[in-house]
């Protein structure tokens, strides 16, 4: 029962990742600039870099949107002109899926190891108190009682 | 100087670290002593035994479990506490009633 | 000057040798006197890296450019503060702090064990942290020794980078190292505890607060490198999951969830072997994090000079991961122990889902990270992993770690009762209820911004009824006073409460990076004098423009007055600096900060009519990461704090 729940949760929220869009803007260069990097080795975002050859690239973003077109064609221009590598995340396609669910599959596995473990443990922590049986704290004489007590006691003096 | 310095700074650091090779042979480890650990070891019990049931005490205050719950958890780790305690005297009866080294 | 500190990294290496070697011949000959003195060669290690180390400083003060690394990272115009913070500014000077640092901590730790010499464990924890050293000193009297000479005196140095030129940058590595550094000791202890077959807790309980103290600087280190970057970098943002970063985040990660499952192991004496793989892990990551800092293989805006060490550290690092696989697979039998939970629904197993959770947001951060490396050597094809795709991946994980932050707390130690559980699940949950319809109502629809804000006032309800709940219970238990049970309590435990702190920092950090990456405002614009740019509430007008010599640079800065709703809010002045010894010019941040929102100004250019480009940022509620990461270091540090009176031995158990 739990498995499902938790099973369903983790497919629940790796849907969603995938399906979640960008948020709805207008769009903006922004929003481009953010989907690539800048071509001069710095390793940073596009919209992020101050070099020179980011402003071109900034340039050709601000022309091909006041040309009308879309973010897809855009970005896809660039693709075929500089490979995929420009791209600031890799297009969630083929051999690339794998580096956004494997993380998520990772998790489920932990989940249910740790759940395996979870249970096993309070399991025999349950076998543990029943094998005790009704064995009473009356049992304990009264000496014993005060001992503890005056243990604790000493505990709280800390 | 700065050769000088250098010069008595080593020589200072060197006498003091092979100093204790001068010394007549120690022995390091004797064989180890098993009661002592088992000693050692039930202290450690009976602590962890004992701090669970201050952290009962205070999941019942501050209303984590129940009456019936806090009942059993305290029942069991009492009778926990009871049993390591019988098994530390014993050892310390054995022992001669030596104070235990644990601190 | 040169020669002194040369022969003092020389000394410090023969020392780490001759401990090595000595303390061996003590181990194999059960001779206590070559352990003696082996433990003081660790002492005079550490006075002879302290040399060295002055020594760099002393050249770096002294302005002596025959020697390479100095003339690399100093110039005579640089002011004296940068000039001794030069010293960790590239590779080099990076490895002898390192080993300097080391060097004193396991001096700490050999003055800390002065009595336990006779205790089995303590000649291998020697051993471990004289065999790090030795490799650290190894590489700096080789191949990246920082006192190498050029073969002719250049009349200048070439000057520190000036994004360096910052006072975040100057604690950021320091930090960083220190939390890297720190980690070596849990290690050693863990080691050790595992060579002897003595595998109990007490290598916790006494390497705790190194455990947390480390974990306080890496937090240190990587909250001031956010805001270097947020200051320094101009581009608006502080976290860029540049792989430096993530190098230095993942061991954050791994040693986070290592602290929680300690404190499992102190208390139920459960999970060693799980404690084993995490500490050797968050060892192996933070030599990871060291070398990549400083190696050069990755692009990244910390490239500021390395040179290729890769193959030294990765089979430094081979042999410490090997090696911890080894020794936790021979003492596997005896780390595994009689595991018994009192019920499922208990703090315990939330910790574990815990570790569940950091240990994913780890993998992933470190699989996308590499994941161009995999994708070429499987598809052939070269791919970027940036920001979107980390984003993307790791923030559902991170709300979900929000969620258990939240319900841990609801959660007693050992066993919840269902009832009690749900009783106390209520409050924090119509809290957060009721948050979320305002929020939405106040215009927050987004799912992520929405979900993260309610979640936020989850845990913060949770964790505030938790310090409220604990003064009642002590006030019940003790018969004192609310007003002071709840200092006691916060006092006597301060593990706890000190953990909680951590957790509520957590969500101020959560609030603020919400606000500041969902509701960020941009624009750019040029202006000449006169003109205004709007953004957001903001207006900002240009009014002036100066250019000045200071020191070592050249400042351009435009004065700009802002109106917010209309109404005057100050000036604020972006500039450009020309750096005497730079190519690039580079532009200076001009911030106007407040509870609310920043006003984040740059100037990228300055046309030749004196018109400017402006950027203008509006990133709201961004303030609160800084203040939530100092409420996680005050928590940590208040998790630490040492008793004072004398210790029992097991009051460190709270």
């Amino acid at each position: 029962m739990r498995f499902i729940k938790y099973g369903g949760f983790m497919v629940f929220s790796l849907l969603l990742i995938l399906s979640v869009p960008s948020r709805g803007f207008p769009l903006s260069s922004t929003e481009i600039e953010n989907n690539l990097m800048c071509d001069c080795g710095c390793g940073q975002l596009l919209g992020t870099c101050e070099c020179e050859r980011a402003e071109e690239m900034r340039a050709m973003i601000r022309g091909m949107l006041d040309k009308g077109k879309t973010k897809e064609e855009i970005l896809s221009s660039f693709v075929s002109q500089y490979g995929e590598s420009i791209l600031s995340a890799p297009p969630k396609k083929g051999f690339n899926l794998v580096a956004y669910i494997l993380p998520f599959v990772g998790l489920l596995v932990g989940v249910v190891v740790a759940v395996v473990f979870v249970r096993k443990w309070a399991f025999s922590g349950r076998k543990e108190a029943s094998d005790e049986g009704d064995a009473e704290v009356a049992d304990l004489n009264d000496e014993m009682q005060k001992k503890i007590d005056d243990e604790l006691k000493k505990l709280e003096e800390d | 100087m700065e050769w000088a310095v250098f010069v008595i700074i080593a020589s200072a650091a060197l006498v003091y670290a092979f100093m204790p090779l001068m010394r007549e042979r120690q022995v390091w480890q004797e064989v180890p002593d098993s009661r002592n650990e088992r000693v050692k070891s039930l202290e450690q019990e009976k602590a962890s035994f004992l701090k669970a049931l201050k952290d009962i005490e205070f999941e019942f205050a501050s209303n984590k479990i129940n009456n019936d719950d806090y009942e059993k958890l305290r029942n069991h780790y009492r009778l926990k506490v009871a049993e390591v305690m019988k098994q530390l005297g014993q050892e310390k009866e054995k022992q001669g009633g030596g104070e235990s080294t644990d601190g | 000057m040169v020669n002194f500190g040369n022969l003092s990294l020389v000394f410090a290496f023969i020392f780490s040798l001759a401990s090595m070697a000595l303390l061996l011949t003590g181990l194999m000959k059960n001779d206590r006197r070559f352990l003696e003195s082996g433990r003081r060669s660790l002492y005079g290690l550490a006075l002879f890296a302290t040399l060295a180390s002055i020594a760099l400083g002393y050249l770096f003060v002294t302005d002596n450019f025959q020697v390479e690394y100095v003339a690399s990272y100093s110039d005579r115009a640089l002011p004296m503060f940068y000039k001794v913070t030069a010293f960790w500014a590239g590779q080099k000077g990076s490895l002898l702090f390192w080993a300097w640092v080391l060097s004193i901590f396991t001096a700490i730790v050999v003055r800390n064990t002065r009595t336990e010499l006779n205790s089995r464990n303590t000649p291998y924890i020697y051993l471990v942290l004289a065999t790090t050293l030795s490799f650290f000193l190894l590489l700096l009297t080789s191949v990246s020794n920082p006192f190498e000479l050029l073969g002719f005196v250049p009349r200048d140095g070439q000057g520190l980078n000036p994004m360096l030129q910052n006072p975040g940058m100057i604690f950021h590595p320091p930090t960083l190292f220190l939390g890297y550094i720190g980690f070596t000791v849990p290690f050693a202890y863990a080691i050790s505890a595992m060579v002897v077959g003595r595998l109990d807790e007490t290598w916790l309980r006494k390497t705790r607060r190194w455990n947390v103290l480390s974990w306080v600087f890496l937090t240190i280190g990587i909250i001031l490198g956010g805001q270097w970057a947020y200051v320094e970098l101009g581009w608006g943002g502080y976290w860029a999951w540049d792989p430096v970063e993530n190098a230095s985040f993942i061991p954050w990660l791994i040693a986070t969830a290592f602290i929680h499952t300690a404190i499992i192991q102190e208390r139920r004496n459960i999970m060693k072997v799980w404690n084993m793989v995490l500490i050797v892990l968050t060892f192996v990551f933070c030599l990871f994090g060291t070398y990549l800092v400083r190696s050069g293989v990755l692009q990244s805006v910390h490239d500021f000079g390395a040179t290729g060490l890769g193959g030294y550290f990765l089979v430094f690092m081979t042999v410490v991961l090997f090696g911890g696989i080894y020794l936790i697979a021979e003492s596997y039998n005896d780390l595994r122990s009689k595991h018994t939970l009192e019920s499922y629904l208990s703090r315990e197993s939330t910790f574990l889902f815990n570790n569940v959770l950091f240990l994913a947001i780890a993998f992933s951060t470190l699989f996308g990270t590499i994941f161009p490396l995999i994708s070429e050597a499987v598809t052939g094809n070269k791919l970027t992993v940036s920001q979107p795709f980390f984003n993307q991946v790791n923030t559902p994980l991170f709300l979900i770690l929000l969620l258990l932050t939240g319900i841990c707390p609801l959660i007693g130690w050992r066993k919840a009762s269902a009832d009690n559980l749900k009783k106390n699940f209520l409050v924090p949950a119509l809290a957060s209820l009721a948050g979320a319809v305002l929020l939405f109502m106040g215009g927050v629809r987004e799912f992520y911004p929405l979900t993260a804000f309610s979640l936020s006032i989850f845990v913060a309800v949770t964790i505030f009824n938790e310090f409220r709940g604990g003064t009642i219970a002590r006030s019940k238990l003790t018969g004192e006073p609310v007003f002071t049970a709840f200092p006691r309590l916060l006092y006597k435990m301060r593990r706890r409460y000190g953990g909680y702190i951590v957790h509520l920092g957590l969500v101020v950090i959560v609030i603020g990076i919400t606000g500041s990456s969902a509701y960020k405002l941009e624009t750019q614009g040029t202006l000449y004098k006169g003109e205004s740019i709007r953004i957001g509430s903001y207006e900002l007008r240009y009014d002036d423009f100066r250019g000045y010599r200071d020191r070592n640079r050249d400042i351009y800065a435009a004065t700009l007055s802002v109106f917010k709703d209309g109404k005057p809010a100050g000036t604020i002045s972006p500039e450009r600096r020309y750096y005497v010894n730079a190519e690039k010019p580079t532009t200076e941040v001009s911030l106007r900060t407040t509870l609310i929102e920043d006003l984040y100004v740059t100037m990228p250019e300055i046309g030749p009519n004196r018109e400017i480009t402006l950027k203008v940022t509006v990133n709201p509620l961004l303030i609160w990461i800084w203040i939530g990461g100092t409420m996680m270091v005050i928590g940590g540090i208040m998790a630490i704090l040492p008793n004072r009176k004398k210790k029992g031995a097991y009051d460190e158990i709270h």
